[in-house]
């Protein structure tokens, strides 16, 4: 090696270190090693149960650079969509539906996708919010698993999460791929396809303990407000999940085929830098596919970058939020340059999320194919703060409930439709769904099957 | 009569400034009789979930600060400016649940570790791998006192006893049935959340207050952001909390306290917004001194200013605007670009009679937590300081702006921040919001993003002059004198001090009396923190309770005074 | 930046810049210092000297190897069977010794000298003659840089900057975190871009520098000046257009035992320009006992930086002995010390100094 070598390579780790990069940790890739218990599940006649999941990122795409010109099957991929080349035929593309404010101010890039996630759009920031599909799948869906749900962002912020349970109430999301292996494949994980279980006693233990708890319920209740009962009822209800996150320890679990153990992530640093945010996307996108394969949770929800993506570039000035109001559009090109370069960035993730559930091989399919996954941006232009034609993606088939490879576009439709069609495919006995001009019965047949 | 009239004024008051216009002091007569007729005020009780602050001086206090906790908090919600008021409107969700079982087991295995059970067990059981009731009781009962800030009930205390009995039989281990009967308690309700009883006023027939246990633990929360010590609960016990005398007592004794400046620093923590340093990020290629450790100084530089002017100086609140002195680490200096006479740790510091830097709005914790990554922006400053310590709401931006007029930092025509925006000025939709802002953060457009000091942006000199509602000012030192002047802030600060206090909005009664009565006060004692702290925790209103069916309205904005754009 | 008032919290602290001098004064600290080089290609037009493996060939050879048993030897170079014969490749009554504790053990290499004519720093002779250089800055002629004259071929010795020198650049950027920082004062100053008097110091902090979130030396810290007045170099200087430039002095500074443990500059002389952004920037030049410098960058080095930077240690040592061109030993006549050039780069600073101090120097 020589000293110019030596020399540029200790000042690459140097500064790799001194500067925070991130290290990406890579993990085994995820297909081909179950294609022989696969077959076997096939025999067993089983049905794996569905997943739904939701992905949100800040402030939308292009208007006209992402909306294939074509309609249903084999669609064009415009220049914005690119990276879903190779996952077209499971991906659909839903364009042109917006949100209705009725009078009321707008909160940008809120109220957009509160309007799609829970079809009504409330007064003020933060209160009177409506649950979001997520919780209103997991409640049907989620009750038989470990976790009900599992949220996280890539943004390093908590609070950037997109699960909302009603009133002020939402599930913070987990910032750190190392916390969130920690919390789902730690010391508590029980692999579903070990040949003996024994319950452990320390969770029976804990299990009896909690439940001393409910019984004082009316006590804690008594001095109560109406207000204040509502809220302790809520933390009641989180209570009985988690009891009944005990209980499933308590259980064998049912084997699952694709189960594995995924590679522990290290820690890696978290900030609204695109790379990290990126790094950590990744990390996320992985560990959730195990944990849906394992049977540890169905539903999830995913912030790429949150509303208003205020993600940055390193070595920049500003965010991509601020780029998409600020940045002058590119003549020759059309469009912000700048702020487009994040658009792209957006959709290869999306792209990566959903292979990374898709290199998951069960029986004859993929773990992508028993999961709906649902793409969502809050704004159609950020410029503007648009609520018309807000970019939207599903990708898998819910278990066969979903036909996928389809563009529906539905120009002025709300966005209520989406939010509705995704809780009917996953078996939400709903049949009108959002308040005022959100209210709708109108599914999207063209992709329900 | 009275209540009457204040209210009609409240109610038809646009704001807090307009307010005390209205109000005071043309209104002397009523003044008297109010002040006369002492205060009987009052509103709402609100459950407030315990804040991750207020969880781990309780853990410290009951069980020393060698205790790790070891978890995420669930993240907090701001209303009416304060964490503390939206711990009134959060609940535990699932995986905030999940968060605390896992810290309250990991905190109950470190209290009952055999390296702490010497110390924090009041007895031996007779064996440990038994129950032994009478020593769980003993221990869950002293334990419990502390934690739920209240005796426990005959019956919490059995079940906690029965289920540590069980436990202990399940595992085979006295202490591992224990560990679970205690962490059992971290997660349970009378802990985690902040329930306030109230009984009927015996002083007051037909009135009601917080009972003697819940009276407590407001004023502790309130003085010491932390639960009673065991002589307060002692005081809440045998009923001298409810005599003057007694509250007296204690409210001088808590005001001597050590514990008052943690008290002092998780307020102004919470109004200035400090819970968003944990996700501030600067440029680090551009700005390459903004490290981590830059971010934890930065936070305590101004807490340190404010702790020692109001506490150790008594000073003046509003000279916290205009203050040469405080406190800095090298690290901190090489951002200011000052040096700072401590090798290692914290020096005070004193700026000179003419530098623009004087006041916390010259604080990296105030220019660089309203600011971009990359660049600063004058309106997120002057937002800032209308909200937080003007108690002022600026309206959002309209949901349909378009933002053609670019703001392009590299345009050569426009190159400080102040051109760039009169360029957006151009814009009527923008102007009239931008116009309440803007005057104020381009005075402190001498502080980069970091809060490091320049007086050019591109080559071009920065211009700092600006106004505020009519007094204008030449720099950084000026909106501080303009701030330090105008009576928002004082009112503001009256607010915000009340609001955390009983975890809500006060009730339109509420905010005259706090106008009237406690602002002038306030007024009287030189603005001084100790006297506010004083005042409010000695009224009857504090722990005066008027269930909001009684007809306790909260004030329409919260003595936040909502802004509307200018028209010019 | 103004006046500055300073509350002395710590007994009698205060800031060297308020001290009786008149005129404005300024700090930094030291961000790089190492060998000022130019481009191989322009110092070296003969090519520069080979790597280790090239000149380990050739020694195995000298110490009577065969090609196929050196071939052997090296065949997993930089790990392999070569690295014993080659560390005791010296030999003392034809006995095997550690040729970096005796580089005079072994036969002179002859390595690569420069040949080109131009390097950095002074005529700290005031005299002429054909083995000085032409400086790049100044075009100065009669300029003493024998130190660059001997290892400006290696090639982990060249670099014209931005590029910087590889090996003394790494040696200084590791050792700079575990010694105390060096600190550079300009006081007495009217006039930053023409001043006749001025006063230029060179001082050792208390404690190391401090690093930025890109491992940049973290510039407008405040540092504490060592006390101890062996460690202070004051002279008296100028500035003429913006360049400052010192009389010349003796400059004598600790460094990190693990590498020179101490720099002697007899008859020093620097050169300074202040960038836009502040920084100081420019050369000390002086002449410095050749022994130290073998046995700080390279005796005490051995095989590891060797074989890896691509320096013949014994070659170095010949070619400083050498080249050496001052302080003729009283008995043999031989020179003991050498010219030589430092690039020194410094950042803003605050230097700061107990206050007694100040008052015993008053």
């Amino acid at each position: 090696m020589s000293a110019a070598n030596m020399l540029a390579s200790r000042r690459r780790v140097l500064r790799g270190v001194m500067s925070g990069t991130a290290v990406s940790v890579g993990l085994p890739f995820l297909n081909c090693f179950l294609n022989e218990s696969g077959t076997a599940l096939a025999a067993t006649g089983q049905t794996l149960p569905t997943c739904f999941g939701t992905w949100f990122w800040g402030c939308g795409l292009n208007p006209g650079r992402w909306e294939p010109n074509t309609l249903g099957a084999d669609y064009d991929l415009p220049p914005e969509v690119t990276a879903l080349a190779p996952i077209k035929s499971k991906v659909n593309i839903l364009s042109g539906f917006k949100v209705f404010t009725d009078g009321k101010a707008q909160q940008p890039h809120h109220t957009g996708n509160l309007g799609i996630l829970t079809g009504h759009v409330s007064k003020n920031a933060g209160q009177d919010v409506h649950p979001s599909v997520d919780n209103l799948i997991a409640d049907l869906i989620g009750t038989k698993t470990r976790f009900k749900s599992v949220e996280v962002t890539a943004t390093g912020n908590a609070r950037h999460t997109q699960s909302y349970r009603g009133g002020s109430v939402v599930n913070p999301a987990e910032v750190s791929p190392a916390a969130l292996y920690t919390r789902i494949f730690g010391s508590e994980f029980q692999d579903p396809n070990a040949a003996d279980f024994t319950p452990d006693p320390k969770v029976m233990a804990r299990r009896s303990v909690l439940s001393g708890i409910n019984e004082q319920r009316k006590d804690f209740e008594r001095h109560l407000g109406s207000e204040d009962k509502v809220r302790l009822d809520e933390y009641f209800t989180s209570l009985r999940q988690f009891e009944q996150q005990l209980d499933f320890q308590l259980q064998k679990p049912p084997p699952a085929e694709a189960c594995m153990m995924p590679k522990e992530p290290g820690q890696t640093p978290y900030s609204l830098d695109i790379e990290e945010a990126t790094t950590n996307h990744e990390l996320f996108a992985d560990l959730l596919a195990y944990a849906l394969a394992c049977n540890q949770t169905r539903v999830f929800n995913m912030v790429f970058t949150d509303e208003q993506s205020t993600v940055r570039r390193p070595g920049t000035t500003t965010t991509h939020h601020i780029l998409t109001h600020e940045e002058a559009v590119d003549e020759d090109l059309g469009y912000q340059p700048m702020a487009t370069w994040f658009c792209n960035r957006i959709v290869e993730q999306f792209a990566y999320m959903v292979k990374a559930l898709d290199g998951i091989r069960e029986g004859d399919g993929t773990l992508l194919d028993r999961t709906l996954v649902f793409g969502l941006s809050e704004t159609g232009f950020a410029k503007v703060h648009s609520l018309e034609n807000i970019p939207m993606f599903t990708a898998g088939s819910g278990g066969g409930r979903v036909r996928t490879g389809m563009h529906v576009s539905a120009k002025g439709d709300p966005g209520s439709r989406v939010g509705l069609t995704m809780q009917q495919a996953m078996g939400v006995p709903v049949t009108t769904w959002g308040t005022d001009s959100l209210q709708t019965s109108k599914a999207i047949s063209e992709i329900l099957v | 009569m009275t209540v009457t009239l204040k209210s009609i004024c409240a109610l038809t008051a646009v704001g807090m400034t307009a307010m005390l216009s209205a109000c005071s002091p043309a209104n002397a007569p009523l003044e008297t009789s109010i002040t006369a007729g002492s205060d009987m005020a009052g509103g709402p009780v609100v459950m407030r979930r315990i804040t991750e602050g207020q969880y781990d001086r309780i853990i410290a206090h009951v069980f020393g600060s060698t205790i790790q906790l070891g978890g995420r908090f669930e993240p907090d919600i701001r209303a009416n400016g304060l964490l503390e008021v939206g711990a009134g409107r959060v609940s535990v969700t699932p995986s905030g649940f999940e968060q605390y079982d896992l810290m309250g087991r990991n905190i109950a295995a470190q209290v009952l570790g055999e390296k702490n059970r010497p110390i924090l067990m009041p007895c031996k059981p007779a064996a440990v791998d038994a129950p032994d009731n009478a020593c769980a009781a003993q221990f869950l009962s002293r334990v419990g006192r502390l934690l739920y800030r209240r005796p426990l009930t005959d019956a919490e205390l059995s079940v906690q006893v029965k289920k540590a009995s069980e436990a202990t039989k399940t595992l085979s281990d006295f202490y591992a049935g224990l560990e679970l009967s205690l962490a059992s308690m971290f997660v349970s309700p009378p802990f985690l959340f902040r329930q306030e009883i109230s009984e009927p006023d015996p002083d007051h027939p037909g009135m009601m207050r917080l009972d003697g246990y819940s009276k407590a633990a407001r004023l502790s929360f309130f003085l010491w952001d932390a639960a009673p010590d065991p002589d307060l609960l002692d005081a809440a016990a045998n009923g001298e909390l409810h005599t003057r005398k007694g509250l007296e007592r204690q409210v001088d004794r808590m005001l001597g306290s050590p514990r008052v400046k943690e008290g002092v620093q998780a307020f102004f923590a919470d109004m200035l917004e400090f819970d968003s340093f944990k996700t501030l990020s600067k440029d680090t290629t551009l700005y390459p001194k903004f490290t981590f450790r830059v971010v934890d100084d930065a936070a305590e530089q101004t807490l340190r200013t404010i702790t020692h002017h109001l506490l150790v100086e008594n000073g003046d609140y509003r000279d916290l605007f205009t203050t040469p002195h405080t406190f800095l680490t090298p690290l901190l200096g090489s951002l200011y670009r000052v040096p700072v006479a401590s090798p290692d740790g914290w020096a005070a510091y004193e700026y000179g009679p003419n530098d623009v830097q004087a006041g916390i709005l010259t604080h990296l914790s105030f220019v660089a937590l309203h600011s971009h990554p990359g660049r600063t922006s004058p309106t997120l400053r002057g937002k800032a300081l209308r909200e937080v310590l003007l108690c002022q709401e600026v309206p959002d931006p309209p949901g349909n702006v378009d933002f053609n007029i670019v703001q392009d930092t590299s345009n050569p025509n426009y190159k400080t921040v102040r051109q760039r925006l009169d360029a957006h000025a151009s814009e009527p939709m923008c102007v009239g919001c931008h116009k309440i802002t803007d005057p104020l953060g381009l005075a402190l457009e001498n502080f980069s993003t970091i809060g490091g000091f320049r007086t050019s942006e591109n080559g071009a000199t920065i211009d700092t002059r600006g106004e505020l509602d009519g007094v204008a000012f030449a720099n950084a030192a000026g909106l501080g004198r303009a701030v330090h002047d105008n009576p928002a802030t004082a009112s503001c600060l009256i607010n915000r001090v009340y609001s955390y206090g009983v975890g809500r909005e006060p009730t339109q009664s509420e905010t005259a009396w706090l106008t009237d009565y406690v602002g002038k006060r306030f007024q009287e004692a030189g603005y001084t923190l100790p006297r506010l702290l004083r005042t409010i925790a000695m009224s009857d209103t504090f722990y005066r309770v008027v269930s909001s069916d009684q007809g306790a309205q909260m004030a329409q904005s919260a003595g936040n005074t909502q802004l509307q754009p200018v028209e010019k | 930046m103004g006046l500055r008032f300073l509350t002395m919290t710590l007994l009698g602290a205060a800031v060297l810049s308020q001290s009786a001098v008149a005129g404005e004064t300024r700090g930094f600290v030291l961000d790089w210092f190492h060998l000022a080089t130019l481009n191989g290609e322009e110092s070296c037009p003969d090519g520069l000297y080979p790597l280790s493996e090239v000149f380990y060939t050739r020694e195995l050879k000298r110490l009577g190897y065969a090609p196929n048993e050196i071939e052997d030897l090296l065949k997993d170079f930089p790990n392999g069977g070569y690295m014993e014969p080659i560390i005791n490749r010296g030999r003392i009554d034809g006995e095997p010794v550690n040729v970096y504790a005796y580089p005079w053990s072994q036969p002179d290499p002859e390595i690569t000298l420069v040949t080109g004519k131009r390097a950095f720093g002074f005529n700290l002779d005031d005299q002429v003659s054909d083995q000085d250089f032409i400086e790049p800055v100044t075009g100065e002629a009669g300029i003493d840089n024998q130190l660059y004259r001997a290892l400006g071929c290696f090639q982990s010795h060249t670099g014209a900057l931005p590029e910087r020198p590889g090996l003394p650049q790494i040696v200084w950027d590791i050792q700079r975190d575990y010694m105390p920082a060096w600190l550079v004062e300009l006081s007495d100053v009217d006039d930053f871009q023409n001043d006749d008097e001025i006063q230029i110091g060179f001082y050792r902090a208390f404690g190391p520098v401090k690093r930025d979130a890109t491992g940049d030396v973290r510039s407008d810290m405040t540092l504490w000046v060592d006390p101890d007045p062996r460690m202070h170099n004051v002279v008296a200087g100028r500035i003429k257009d913006g360049v400052i430039t010192s009389n010349g002095f003796e400059f004598r500074m600790l460094g990190n035992p693990m590498f020179m443990a101490e720099y002697t500059l007899q008859k020093a002389r620097a050169r300074f320009e202040i960038t836009p952004d502040g920084r100081l920037e420019g050369v000390l030049g002086g002449f410095q006992p050749w022994q130290d410098i073998y046995y700080g960058n390279f005796g005490s080095q051995g095989w590891a930086t060797e074989h890896s930077a691509g320096v013949d240690f014994p070659g170095a040592y010949y070619a400083l002995k050498k080249l050496a061109d001052a302080d003729p030993d009283p008995e043999t006549g031989e020179n003991q010390a050498i010219s030589g050039t430092y690039r020194v780069e410094a950042v803003p600073a605050f230097l700061m100094r107990k206050s007694n101090e100040v008052a015993e120097a008053r």
